[in-house]
């Protein structure tokens, strides 16, 4: 079942071209790395899958709908930026979640909390930054959605973190669910991902397994991903 | 901890031979159940589809098999094991007298070399 | 799904307005209190500081009328929001019926607190027996009365959404915002005061006789006539409202810019 399908996905920000002609098909049980530098496309792709973007041209297809109130009840997006309010303590937001979200597992959540020692009674605005992120993916993997879409998760964390991510990720593995994950770090992230994605100016420069790639060509998706964006 | 793997090599290929490592030397005894793969590719933070690529290679060698509803099992045939042993072993001799090659020794040598060489204190 | 979301508006909001109406109704109160003693002082500190929340209220409850628009949805609360599996309709109108609602009691507990330092003591009783003795006047005076209101009501509607849209136009932009969605409501203000001026100047040249027809209905059915105006004017005023509400939902929907 192709949980994401693009064709000549194409997203234009006045006279700058953010994507351009992207031809995207993603099974289901896919875990999926989103690679490239910088400005190549990779947040403005995630955000058009969620629906805080509009396509410019192209189509766009999640679990073959288009994005709308259906898709974003099966989508689970964690963005760069926090985006909690000040007023709420952490268990509100479980019961936000809970309220808006059919697929929220609270009691998954609840455990996870208290897996990395954070309160439920603890005033969001009060957290370090380092928490309210951890909070925030939880939230996130707490839904047993169908695409779950990661901008840069171990970006600004400690390894001790990175290997808790990662290892949530696996653990919440679902064959009928996809995970896109947008990263600079990809070492730390290749043991997890089937396939990976190049991203280059808006556009894609190479879609593959990573086993395809080691075996072929004999190096690491690291390693090939300097290569190919050599300064 | 995660397991550690080579960058350029296929990591499917070196989760089999860890897990044939595991179950030649005895850690996994002929006919013991393997852990889940769920639970394998968290231990050794691995994508599950990778780890399932590993365990089929491995169930297609004869050195595994999956019964539907208990899991995978370690097959119970002692010959497999054994002959899949001796092959592991062969391969790194071959290793070891290649590096031996290299640094200007023969078989005889190497040979010599092995008997006079005190065991290292554990 | 706008249940949800209006009682979250409401508990994001209710945490500053509960205590300043509650601080507004009860300083009104000990200041009545307070105009009984033979000392000036406190009465009239007690009214300083009621006139200072009232002021205190309209304020409040303008810029929590702006400012929850703007940080929920054009923020980075804006991630959280428009990735919920609601329509962007829903989202806009949890907003405005929520502030509409304060707006309204701001109205009323600002009312209530002047009424009960004003009004004399045997007025005030009348004045709440009256409201107890409250009958239903004729059908004609109910519909008259809901009318109005709704009238009332919708041009307070349009009154919020007006801010809603001059902010949501400012996405447009990246930067300065703030002072982008303020140049545009007072550009708003002034082309709305043109328009009028125009309307009212080609209204005055025109030379307007009602078609025979038209004309004895108007005298013969003076109440119709005026049922029928109160609904254009509701109407009109529905229609302005609509206006407001499509170009925000147009700017949310598709050219969401969030910082």
């Amino acid at each position: 079942m192709t949980i994401l399908r693009t064709s000549n996905l194409t997203k234009l920000f006045g006279k700058t071209l953010a994507l351009h002609g992207v031809d995207l098909n993603v099974e289901a049980g896919r875990v999926v790395g989103l690679l490239g530098p910088n400005g190549s496309g990779k947040t403005t792709l995630m955000k058009l899958c969620n629906g805080l973007l509009t396509p410019s041209a192209g189509e766009i297809r999640i679990a073959d709908m288009r994005p709308g109130v259906a898709t974003k009840a099966i989508v689970s997006y964690l963005p760069e930026v926090s985006w909690f309010n000040d007023w709420m303590k952490v268990q509100d937001m479980l019961d936000f979640f809970s309220d808006f979200y059919q697929d929220f597992d609270a009691a998954k959540a609840a455990d996870m909390l208290k897996a990395l020692s954070i309160e439920p009674s603890a005033q969001i605005k009060a957290l370090s930054k380092g928490t309210k992120e951890k909070v925030q993916l939880i939230l996130v993997m707490a839904r047993k959605a169908k695409l779950y879409l990661l901008d840069e998760p171990i970006g600004g964390v400690d390894p001790a973190v990175r290997d808790y991510i990662l290892s949530t990720i696996i653990k919440n593995y679902n064959p009928e669910a996809s995970v896109i994950i947008s990263t600079h770090l990809i070492a730390d992230v290749e043991p997890v991902l089937d396939e990976v994605i190049f991203l280059k100016e808006g556009e894609i420069v190479l879609h593959e397994d990573v086993d395809t790639i080691r075996e072929e060509k004999g190096m690491s998706v690291d390693k090939l991903f300097r290569e190919v964006f050599k300064c | 901890m995660a397991w550690q793997f080579d960058t350029d090599r296929p990591i499917y290929k070196q989760l089999r031979e860890r897990i044939l490592l595991q179950i030649v030397s005895g850690t996994y005894g002929a006919g013991a159940q393997l852990p889940t793969v769920r639970e394998l590719a968290e231990e050794a933070a691995v994508n599950p589809n990778t780890l399932q690529k590993a365990l089929m290679e491995l169930e297609r060698d004869g050195l595994v098999y999956t019964q539907r509803t208990s899991g995978r099992f370690v097959t119970e045939d002692e010959a497999v094991i054994r002959k899949a042993k001796n092959d592991l072993a062969k391969e790194q001799i071959d290793l070891f007298l290649q590096k031996m090659a290299a640094i200007g020794y023969d078989r005889q040598d190497a040979a010599v070399l092995i008997q006079t060489t005190k065991e290292r204190k554990q | 799904m706008l249940g949800k979301l209006m009682k979250y508006e409401f508990k994001a909001t209710g945490r500053i307005f509960l205590p300043l109406f509650s601080a507004l109704l009860i300083v009104s109160a000990v200041t009545r209190l307070l105009s009984g003693l033979q000392a000036q002082a406190p009465h009239i500190i007690g009214i300083t500081s009621a006139a200072m929340l009232i002021a205190a209220a309209f304020v409040i409850t303008l810029i929590l009328t702006i400012q929850r628009f703007y940080k929920n949805f054009m923020s980075s609360e804006g991630y959280l929001m428009f990735t919920l599996p609601v329509t962007t309709d829903r989202l806009i109108w949890s907003k405005l019926l929520v502030a509409a609602a304060w707006n309204i009691i701001c109205l009323l507990a600002v009312s209530l607190s002047v009424s009960i330092m004003a009004m004399p003591g045997n007025e005030l009783k009348a004045l709440l027996q009256s409201i107890a003795e409250f009958r239903l006047p004729t059908a004609d005076y109910v519909f008259y009365m809901i009318e109005l209101s709704a009238v009332v009501l919708v041009t307070m509607l349009d009154g919020i959404l007006s801010l809603y849209a001059c902010m949501a136009l400012s996405m447009l932009f990246n930067k300065h915002r703030v002072s982008i969605s303020f140049g545009i409501y007072v550009g708003m203000i002034i082309l709305f005061q043109i328009l009028a001026v125009i309307a009212a100047s080609i209204a005055v040249h025109l030379d307007f006789t009602f078609p025979n027809g038209l004309s004895v209905f108007i005298n013969t059915h003076p109440n119709g006539t005026l049922h029928a105006l109160l609904l254009l004017t509701l109407l009109a005023v529905a229609a302005v409202g609509a206006v407001f509400f499509a170009v925000t939902r147009h700017m949310l929907k598709n050219r969401l810019n969030l910082q």
